[in-house]
């Protein structure tokens, strides 16, 4: 099991958010989220990616190893890496610069030798290619001024430039057009590897249309509440999250 | 998740000054005190002619009457001005004419700042003046200027050399009335550089000072003038060191800088004085006066700062825009950290029609210190259609520094524009959060944030000392957040 | 002498906290009177506050303002309150307004009321020799969850006949917790003296007072005034100042935000016209975390006219989240016009937001340009703008009256400082 998430709490200030949380990734598997807005989706995936500010109980696993303690660059280092839902500006920062640091501590975490400048520009050519990041934007401060489809599609390639093992795309969809979520979708679609999982959180059906997960959960106040495949996103487009909640209300 | 207090403050502690190394040069040092005797040894000693001895004497009776400005937004012991030595010399070679000439132990001090007078300069296509304590030990590449008819020698050596031009322009751009400092740098000043540029020059490479301040117990009180001609251009850096001492020393440097019609100068200074220790134990004052006269019309001049050294910083590098459609710049990083007190900005006063000046000022406090931008944009009423636009922003890493910003507008001219913007804020934790989520460390990812932060004012810098500030900035944060 | 004198009068005040407090009047030299200073007024003799006889009501022009029953009106002529001009609130309303005299602040020990300590704090020197001269003025008090069924309105009339006189005032408002009271001045006069007066404002916890102060003194007027307001928790103060008069003006209003989740609003138009020289000076203390201040200021620069304005704002290190807004922008009409600025940001907390921006300039060419290729002349369009320039901040006056008074009393201003300018 690549992601083991066991009975994970959550709370800030007094309010308690993810409410006991159990999930497991296997390798190589796309998992899919959904669920409505204030569920608690964005705050798992700040979670297992470490931001801070929360309180936290249960137990977060990668490849049998607890990470809750971790801080969030060991984590990053170890595999995990987040597609923010809203990528923050870093003005004055070069993408380029930036990447390549992240990039070679990654690769030092990993034992591996450090890419040379040359080696480099040719990974950043190539994986850019695959998510039509044009080179202009490459030289740019990260994400200054950028529009909305240009940051997300930032984030694809840097999960690309990092070839991560567990990547969590938080609301990657929200926010685009119709054309730059294919375009997103098949960066990301490139990007399945049997050694890589994902964790692709949405609120719509829409983005599982085209990146289609092995299985779909469904988080409602805190809790994972229904699990199955993929034709559970079908019906709750079709039914939408109150029939989740009558379904519960009858079940208890 | 952020490092404990305890954390930082050993690491704060472990900051190392990597210039703190004193050089064991056999030296020449007159007794402390400052009287007219002291400001006759000096010339004297200088070989100067009687019109500089007068008018340093004339500077020095203005200065009796002063008092230290007491303004600026820094607190500091009170300064003796007896107790400073005046006159501190290598005793070898006082003017050499090759570096062959240049004794070992002065030429390895500059090898271990970093600044290697031959080849590496050679390749970077910078000639170097190397000024120790109070005087210019060696000037690279005078012949390759000579070709091109561009002076650049130390001020003593003009005095001899150029006579008429020293005198023509000294103290025009700062006269000795101008502040104390000033007044007491024109009475007891020793070294710096001049640099003359002839008509239509183009400057064929950068130019460059290293101050260097070796012995115990002196001040340092260099001038530098520099004049570029009509439609001519240079770029002009200086970058300044100082052993580590417990005591506090004195520099109180001028620059006076002239630009003829359509002339431009970029003025760049790197200066990384010997801050003090974590406890503010020693550390340099730096008292500066720097001014530069857009004389002529279409006149450019800028200054682009780097700041991480010194105890305590008085600085405000100013432009008088003078020659109509001349065109003032002042772009800085001042950082502080520990307990350094910066007060500095810049003046940029308009006379002349449709003058334009730009100030771009990025502060950064960490530590205890405080960190004061302070600065005028003044319109005099000639000074039709005249621009300025003013961007001041401050960086604040940990609750014990302060960041504060004092502009001045006095607009005497309703068709001036003049815009200004500040802001003070930290670095936000959801960047924070942003960078280390891509594998960062909390310190680089903090150093990458504040060289992006500064890098509008880096950009103004020739290309290999924007590499050596960037650095620089990197090294004097180390520690010292969280 | 005044700082040791007024401590030495009132001794139970304590100390002054502010160390650059000169003993004599600050010159040019002194940082915050570099602009404005007033080099003779140890010369000045004092007018000390003179009972009106009770038939002298020519030269009252109230009411100027269409207030109707909706106002309370205090009518203050010289210093002193005039009963039979006024409309003073009922007992029952629990606002009460009274005169205060040297007895109050000499007791104020007893009586738990502040009378004097801001001014020992944070006055300036002249606030402070205001302080030492017995000062008398109004004191308003306001009971607790008391919210004003009115607005009050205190029509300040000064008539200072001769030069380098000068009649000090004090006046203290206190709004007890929780309660709420909007609060306009008309202060005019005539004659060629100077009014200096000294506001202690204390604003209760959860309180929200709103004051207004129309400052329409006649060019031949001096005037010092300094309003120092100290905010208790959740409370609310917005300050708007219109300032369309007077031949050397300086206002200083020092702001102390006591207790957390306060807020305040600073406001102000400043129309110098010819030979009028027009102060404003600002201190925002930030010293409680979580609050927020906006400030917003514009001046109007007439010909031969001189606005200055310098406001601070303070974060001191115990006040994190902080966020404070200033801004000021200056309208030059003509080239004789000056504008000195000087906005100041001191922080000494890191998780602040705190920004401030300047602009001077002109009305744009283009924009007039524009105006009359669509048929305007060149000085209805010119009106137009500067109308522009005030009118949203004018937006700030919650006095439905007193704001279309500003408004016109603005435009007929304006229409002054055009027809100088040409």
């Amino acid at each position: 099991m690549l992601l083991e998430i066991e009975n994970l709490r959550a709370s800030i200030e007094g309010k308690e958010i993810l409410k006991g949380i159990n999930l497991n990734i296997p390798s190589g598997e796309v998992h899919a989220i959904m669920g409505p807005n204030g569920s608690g989706k964005s705050t798992l995936s700040s979670i297992i990616a470490g931001k801070d500010g929360y309180d936290i109980s249960g137990s977060i696993r990668l490849d049998g190893q607890e990470i809750l303690d971790w801080e969030p660059e060991i984590r990053s280092r170890a595999g995990i890496f987040l597609a923010f839902q809203y990528p923050v500006e870093l003005p004055g920062v070069g993408l380029s610069s930036f990447l390549r640091a992240c990039v070679n501590e990654r690769r030092k975490y990993l034992g591996e030798p450090e890419l040379d400048a040359s080696a480099f520009l040719a990974l950043m050519r190539e994986k850019a290619a695959m998510v039509e990041l044009s080179q202009e934007l490459i030289r740019r401060p990260v994400n200054q001024g950028f529009s909305g489809g240009e940051k997300k599609r930032n984030e694809i390639f840097q999960m690309a430039m990092l070839e991560p093992r567990m990547a969590i795309l938080d609301e990657t969809d929200s926010g685009l057009d119709i054309d730059a979520l294919r375009i997103v979708a098949e960066g990301v679609n490139k990007l399945r590897h049997a050694q890589r999982s994902m964790l692709v959180i949405t609120h719509y059906q829409r983005l599982l249309e085209y990146i289609i997960p092995d299985r779909v959960h469904v988080l409602m106040d805190g809790a994972i509440v229904m699990s199955g495949d993929r034709t559970l996103a079908l019906t709750l487009e079709e039914k939408g999250y109150d029939w989740i909640r009558a379904e519960q209300e009858v079940s208890s | 998740m952020a490092q404990s207090e305890q954390e930082l403050l050993e690491q704060l502690s472990e900051r190392a000054y990597p210039h703190g190394f004193e050089s064991d040069i056999e030296q020449e040092i007159i007794p402390k005190g400052l009287s007219e005797e002291t400001i006759r040894f000096i010339s004297q000693r200088k070989n100067e002619p009687e019109w500089l001895l007068q008018w340093r004497l004339k500077a020095y009776k203005h200065w009796l009457g002063l008092k230290e400005p007491k303004w600026p937004k820094l607190t500091y012991p009170p300064i003796d001005y007896q107790d400073i030595s005046y006159y501190a010399a290598p005793k070898s070679a006082p003017v050499l004419n090759s570096l062959d000439e240049l004794d070992p132990e002065i030429k390895s001090t500059y090898d271990r700042l970093g600044i290697p007078l031959e080849e590496q300069m050679m390749l970077a296509g910078v000639a170097v003046d190397a000024v120790l304590d109070s005087v210019s030990v060696v000037t690279t590449f005078k012949e390759k200027l000579a070709e091109k008819g561009v002076i650049f020698c130390s001020i003593s050596e003009a005095v001899h050399l150029y006579p008429e031009l020293v005198r023509a322009y000294l103290g025009t751009v700062v006269p000795f009335t101008d502040n104390f400092f000033a007044a007491l740098n024109s009475a007891v000043f020793t070294d710096g550089s001049f640099v003359f540029i002839p008509p239509g020059v183009h400057c064929p490479m950068e130019l460059s000072t290293y101050f260097r301040i070796n012995a115990r117990g002196t001040g340092q009180f260099e001038r530098t003038l520099i004049v570029a001609s009509e439609d001519s251009y240079v770029s002009y850096l200086e970058g300044c060191t100082a052993p580590k001492r417990d005591e506090n020393q004195l520099h109180a440097a001028v620059v006076e800088l002239v630009a003829m019609d359509r002339g431009e100068i970029k003025y760049s200074t790197v200066q990384n004085w010997y801050p003090g220790d974590k406890d503010g134990k020693g550390g340099i004052y730096n008292f500066v006066t720097k001014r530069g006269l857009c004389k002529g019309v279409s006149s450019k001049i800028s200054w682009t700062q780097v700041e991480t050294g010194s105890a305590i910083t008085w600085k405000y590098p100013s432009v008088v825009l003078q020659g109509d459609d001349s065109r003032g710049a002042f772009y800085s990083v001042a950082m502080t950290t520990h307990l350094q007190q910066a007060d500095t900005g810049t003046k940029m006063i308009h006379i002349g029609k449709n003058t334009q000046s730009r100030i771009v000022s990025k502060g950064i406090s960490a530590g205890r210190s405080q960190n004061s931008y302070r600065g005028l944009v003044k319109i005099r009423k000639s000074a039709f259609k005249a621009r300025n636009y003013s961007q001041c922003d401050s960086l604040l890493m940990g609750n014990r520094c302060g960041a504060h910003t004092f502009p001045y507008f006095e607009i005497h001219q309703p068709t001036a524009i003049v815009e200004h913007e500040a802001t003070t804020s930290k670095i936000a934790e959801d960047i924070l959060f942003y960078c280390t989520q891509r594998g960062l460390s909390r310190e680089s990812a903090i150093a990458m944030i504040v060289n992006g932060y500064a890098r509008e004012v880096l950009d103004h810098l020739p290309m290999e000392f924007a590499v050596e500030a960037r650095k620089l900035l990197a090294i004097s944060l180390e520690g010292s957040v969280g | 002498m005044t700082n040791t004198e007024m401590m030495t009068k009132f001794p139970h005040l304590g100390q002054a906290s502010d160390k650059h407090l000169t003993h004599e009047p600050p010159d040019f030299r002194h940082e915050d009177w570099k602009y404005t200073h007033f080099p003779q007024f140890q010369q000045y003799k004092i007018q000390l506050p003179s009972a009106l006889s009770q038939d002298d009501r020519t030269p009252l022009s109230v009411p100027k303002i269409p207030l109707g029953d909706d106002t309370w009106i205090v009518v203050v002529k010289n210093g002193v309150i005039q009963p039979n001009l006024s409309q003073l609130p009922d007992p029952s309303s629990g606002i009460s307004i009274r005169s205060l005299t040297e007895a109050d602040v000499q007791h104020s020990e007893e009586s738990g009321l502040p009378f004097g300590a801001l001014a020992m704090k944070h006055g300036h020197y002249f606030s402070q020799w205001a302080m030492a001269q017995h000062a008398a003025g109004l004191f308003i008090d306001v009971k607790k969850d008391v919210v004003a069924q009115k607005p009050l309105l205190i029509q300040t009339i000064n008539e200072i006949t001769e030069a380098k006189q000068v009649l000090p005032c004090h006046h203290v408002v206190r709004l007890a917790p929780h309660s709420s009271l909007t609060l306009s001045e008309i202060l005019e006069g005539d004659g060629a003296g100077m009014s200096l007066s000294v506001y202690e404002i204390h604003v209760g916890i959860g309180a929200n007072l709103k004051h207004n102060q129309l400052q329409l003194w006649a060019n031949s007027q001096e005037c010092i005034q300094q309003v120092l307001v100290a905010q208790e928790r959740e409370s609310q103060y917005a300050h708007f100042a219109y300032c369309s008069g007077g031949k050397k003006v300086r206002n200083q209003l020092t702001v102390s935000q006591e207790g957390q989740m306060a807020h305040t609003e600073l406001t102000g138009l400043v129309l110098p016209g010819r030979n009028e020289h027009l102060d404003n000076q600002t201190l925002m203390r930030h010293i409680s975390p979580n609050c927020s201040s906006r400030q917003r200021y514009r001046s109007l620069v007439g010909h031969e006219g001189t606005s200055v304005f310098n406001g601070k704002v303070y974060v001191d290190p115990a006040a994190q989240k902080t966020d404070a807004y200033q801004h000021h922008a200056s309208l030059l009409m003509h080239e004789s016009a000056v504008s000195n600025a000087k906005p100041e940001l001191e922080i000494y907390a890191d998780d602040v937001k705190c920004s401030h921006g300047a602009t001077t300039g002109m009305l744009d060419a283009g924009e007039v340009h524009y105006m009359r290729s669509r048929g305007l002349s060149e000085i209805q369009a010119r009106l137009m703008l500067q109308e522009a320039f005030v009118r949203d901040l004018l937006e700030s006056l919650p006095v439905e009256s007193l704001r279309s008074w500003c408004l016109n009393h603005c435009v007929e201003r304006l229409h002054d400082l055009n027809r100088l300018t040409d």
